[in-house]
């Protein structure tokens, strides 16, 4: 049972939890991310092409192609050529783009920051968006407001992020005028695409959110706490949104994974600096480790964030710790 | 002559949803005096927790309707009374305890803070006060009051519902409504919430309405009975009164549905039949289709309750002579 004091205080219960979950779960993610490098490694060699023929031009011979192939180190076999890549990464080199003539390093220093800011503006407007409206919507079970967010739901939830994408061109853009189409550069240059790269997600947790709200409101606890003489509207918000809270969170971990990978589409509609237009463009140029460096740091970014996302989860629901 | 404290008058509920009605209260009169324990009895379905619900002013919203009579409160009505109102009423005056202690604590929040909940707001006081407060609760009902920051989930069914009374409890409330407080739990376990709720009703001097199914806890702790069926009572009076000489059939049924430890061992007499379903109610009386003594005049004529003593009266076309 323990002591009194802390027993159940946040730092101490993370505390407590932390070190052996913590551990756990790097060995898993260590794991995976094992995994990841190697499909990563095979799946882009199986592509068929051959970099070093392309790095040499149309016009070299089969000597110089030889040469080339020599120098970006292909001529090893498959084994080797990965252990020598796992090395430069654990000493944090990911490698060189023969296609930029970069470290990929260098490279993605300048474009994984985009990507995660395009991401983040995405999550949180999505996550504020849904949670606020789908909470209404549950309250207001049946009304008008309800019947807007199942219909937001489905229409966002079917909706292409491609299409999404330049029906907003056409309108803010283009006819409106009001935002600009591509780059970055100001705060009004993330709207739309940040808009794009959220909609999807915002959709599903509101429907999760709206559901979720109408399930606790029927929960015994909600008519204990109007027993004990809460008043409606502080049941609903302090005593009811907590728990209605939790699927939410358990879903945000894979939910920002897949927004993060699905900026990759919209970073490309929008000319967003990203690493996704980096991925497509590196993918086309057969550039190995390049591809092979963003698909490894696209993993340890779900794997982070599923990470945080049950970090929060014990922070959310006392009955949940880790083992 | 006591003081009153509750007076239910002709009230009448009705259950929407769907397409469907569910007629769930169906004309009760009822009176709470001050430091009474009043039983009300009952299979499911009889309309026991509407009742609870009803004076509650809980109802689930849009579902539940209240389409005729009133219920007062030292002589207010209450359905007059702004959601407002109530809230300064509920958990202060009139506070209850639920049916299922698994259920009817938060689980994300500490048990202090769910007993202390209602302190605060009627009583103003500051979180610390409150928590000082919460514990002294916590040791009455016989917990240990460090486990004052412990979540539901780290207590027993039986240690919930404990925390459950000092919720209710917590504002020395002039009615305690308890909703089959024991159907959840281990009779043994059940023993020691009767016990702890017939203790703390003398001590807090607090009116006590106690639903349930059970006989047992109605001889153990009321004065009162009100047997419901079909969303009507059918018998009232003074225990002793009621259960030596049960009037009412479906009140003589519910007696012999006991099992005796003492005497010859007897074959139990079960009610024959299903209990009254609110939505489609049988006209005149409405235990009529299950009751042996049934008469032509039972199937059309709803009985009106009639005085047999002071302490008794009882609602059967078989007992109008």
């Amino acid at each position: 049972m323990g002591g009194p004091v802390c027993e159940n205080s946040l730092i101490c219960r993370l505390e407590k939890v932390m070190k052996k979950y913590i551990f756990k779960r790097l060995l898993a993610s260590i794991v995976v991310l094992i995994g990841v490098s190697i499909i990563a490694f095979v799946l882009v060699r199986l592509g068929g092409g051959d970099p070093a023929r392309m790095m040499a031009g149309d016009t070299a011979t089969e000597a110089e192609v030889e040469e080339m192939r020599i120098r970006m180190g292909l001529d090893k076999s498959w084994p080797e050529q990965y252990v020598t890549y796992i090395k430069g990464v654990l000493k944090g080199d990911l490698g060189y783009s023969w296609n930029y003539s970069m470290e990929v390093t260098t490279l993605l220093a300048t474009r994984l920051p985009q990507t995660l800011i395009l991401s983040l503006f995405g999550f949180c407007w999505a996550c504020l968006f849904s949670v606020i409206f789908g909470m209404v919507a549950g309250i207001k079970q049946g009304t008008i407001v309800d019947f807007g967010a199942m219909m937001f739901a489905v229409i966002g939830q079917s909706m292409s992020t491609v299409w999404l994408g330049f029906l907003l061109i056409l309108v803010f853009g283009v006819k409106l005028g009001w935002l600009p189409i591509q780059g970055m550069g100001s705060l009004k240059h993330i709207i739309m695409p940040g808009l794009c790269v959220g909609f999807g997600y915002a959709a599903s947790q509101t429907r999760l959110m709206r559901s979720s709200i109408v399930d606790v409101m029927r929960e015994d606890y909600v008519t204990a706490a109007r027993a004990r003489g809460i008043s409606k509207g502080v049941t609903y918000m302090k005593y009811a949104f907590r728990n209605a809270l939790l699927p939410i969170v358990t879903s945000i971990g894979v939910q920002f994974g897949t927004l993060f990978a699905g900026a990759v589409v919209v970073e490309n509609i929008f000319n967003w600096p990203g690493m996704g237009a980096l991925l497509t463009q590196s993918i086309g140029a057969r550039d190995y480790q390049l591809v092979q460096s963003i698909l490894l740091i696209s993993s340890v970014t779900l794997v982070c964030s599923n990470f945080l996302a049950d970090l929060l989860y014990t922070v959310v629901d006392p009955r949940i710790s880790f083992r | 002559m006591k003081e009153e404290l509750i007076r239910i008058e002709n009230l009448w509920v009705e259950y929407h949803s769907g397409g469907a009605v569910a007629k769930a209260l169906n004309g009760i009169n009822l009176t709470i005096n001050k430091g009474e324990a009043l039983g009300l009895v009952g299979e499911s379905g009889a309309g026991k927790t509407t009742t609870a619900l009803s004076i509650m002013q809980l109802l689930p919203r849009e579902v539940g309707r209240i389409t005729q009579g009133d219920i007062f409160y030292h002589g207010e009505s209450m359905l007059k009374k702004k959601d407002k109102e109530m809230n300064t009423i509920r958990g202060n005056k009139i506070s209850m305890v639920f049916a299922n202690p698994l259920t009817s604590l938060n689980p994300v929040f500490t048990v202090g803070h769910q007993i202390a909940m209602g302190l605060r707001k009627h009583q103003k006081l500051s979180k610390k006060e409150a928590a000082q407060e919460a514990a002294k609760l916590l040791e009455t009902v016989g917990i240990a009051k460090y486990r004052l920051d412990d979540y539901p989930h780290q207590f027993s069914g039986g240690m919930r519902q404990r925390v459950g009374i000092a919720a209710a409890l917590a504002c020395s409330p002039e009615v305690l409504i308890a909703d089959e407080p024991t159907t959840a739990l281990d009779v043994t376990i059940q023993a020691q919430i009767l016990e702890l709720m017939k203790k703390l009703q003398h001590e807090y001097d607090t009116s006590l309405i106690m639903i349930t199914h059970n006989l047992g806890i109605i001889a153990e702790l009321c004065e009162k009975v009100a047997i419901m069926y079909g969303g009507e009572i059918v018998e009232y009076g003074s225990v002793q009164e009621v259960f030596e000489n049960p009037l009412h059939w479906y009140t003589y049924g519910l007696l012999h549905a006991i099992p005796q430890l003492e005497g010859e061992r007897k074959p139990l007499e079960s009610i024959p039949g299903l209990v009254a379903n609110a939505q489609t109610l049988p006209e005149g009386c409405k235990f009529h289709p299950r009751c042996a003594h049934c008469t032509e005049k039972c199937k059309t004529t709803i009985p009106t309750m009639i005085r047999i003593s002071d302490n008794h009266y009882v609602a059967c076309c078989g007992a109008e002579v």
